[in-house]
């Protein structure tokens, strides 16, 4: 298999016979008959009232997220476990005070409370690069 | 000195014969830079058009200190990634491979003309995400500085740095394992 290196750098692609020649008198064109006139298609109800609708948006997206923190399904049947301590019956109890029985059936471990999905490294290089975080970023963080 | 200071001039008591020095200057550089991205010929063509409506409108405001050269590149990035973007949403079927952005348009591979291994790494250049792809074919086939890159995608030099030596790797191993 060849490498990078080894593939020509010339253009794969073509473009018609004469393309160029005319070029710049077709895109004048159109660029000045664009602005002077204007397609009036553009201009919708929705484009002019654009800025409600994102408004009205936002304000449903909150509610939605507001109600679904606090009735998120199974959150009032089990506690959580805490790498510090633990929660029985809205109590906190430092984990030496709770007996082996009480642990298993009452507190489920966090990791299978919030399963985390497996993020394979190039996934997460290719988060990072559309987040823009650089390299110098991730080296403060350390 | 700037490099363009003889189209502003122009552009001052003529616009019109200035706006269309510009194209002339700078319409081939823009409509590659715009192939390279969306590969099809029609959709270069649509979106160069497109890059200089967008230039024509907002030339008033462009401060004649700064760059034309990486402003334009600018615009036409975006409006190759705009174009990308509809032609995802369009088709049914995933746009991942050359032949398949081939498969979706009625042009097919009749303005391609590069032999197995161009067509190999170009399938390869498809895998990485978009705006790598952009900062990939910027660096390897422009040679674009990093400096005048960093302003074209509003990205820090150190970032793009590490964005393309990693699509580098990743294309060095596409081509090697497949």
């Amino acid at each position: 298999m060849e490498e990078l290196k080894d593939i020509s750098k010339q253009n794969p692609f073509r473009v018609p016979e004469g393309y160029f020649e005319n070029l710049n008198s077709r895109i004048v064109g159109k660029a000045m008959g664009e602005v002077q006139n204007p397609d009036p298609g553009k201009r919708t109800i929705v484009r002019n009232l654009r800025i409600y609708i994102l408004a009205a948006a936002s304000v449903a997206i909150l509610a939605v997220a507001g109600y679904a923190v606090f009735h998120f399904p199974g959150y009032e049947k089990k506690d959580i476990y805490t790498s510090e301590n633990i929660i029985v019956n809205n109590n906190s109890l430092d984990v030496n005070d709770i007996d082996i029985e009480t642990l298993e059936n009452n507190v489920i471990a966090r990791e299978d409370y919030f399963p985390m999905p497996h993020v394979s490294r190039n996934d997460l290089l290719d988060y990072l690069e559309s987040e823009e975080v650089s390299i110098f970023d991730i080296y403060e963080q350390l | 000195m700037n490099p363009d200071s003889d189209i502003f001039k122009l552009l001052e008591s003529d616009q019109n014969r200035g706006f269309s020095l510009l194209v002339e200057r700078y319409g081939q550089k823009l409509y590659w830079h715009i192939r390279r991205i969306v590969l099809l010929h029609d959709d270069a063509d649509d979106t160069l058009q497109n890059t200089f409506v967008s230039v024509w409108k907002n030339l008033p405001a462009f401060r004649s200190e700064s760059s034309l050269y990486t402003w334009l590149y600018r615009i036409a990035t975006n409006e190759a990634l705009t174009t990308i973007g509809r032609r995802k949403k369009e088709s049914s079927v995933s746009i991942d491979d050359l032949g398949s952005v081939f498969d979706s348009s009625k042009e097919g591979d009749s303005w391609f003309d590069g032999d197995e291994a161009q067509a190999r790494l170009q399938n390869a250049i498809l895998k990485l995400p978009e705006k790598q792809r952009v900062v990939f074919n910027l660096k390897y086939f422009e040679e674009m500085q990093y400096d005048e890159m960093s302003k074209v995608l509003n990205t820090s030099a150190g970032a793009l740095k590490a964005s393309y030596h990693h699509a580098v790797k990743k294309i060095e191993d596409y081509l090697l394992n497949g």
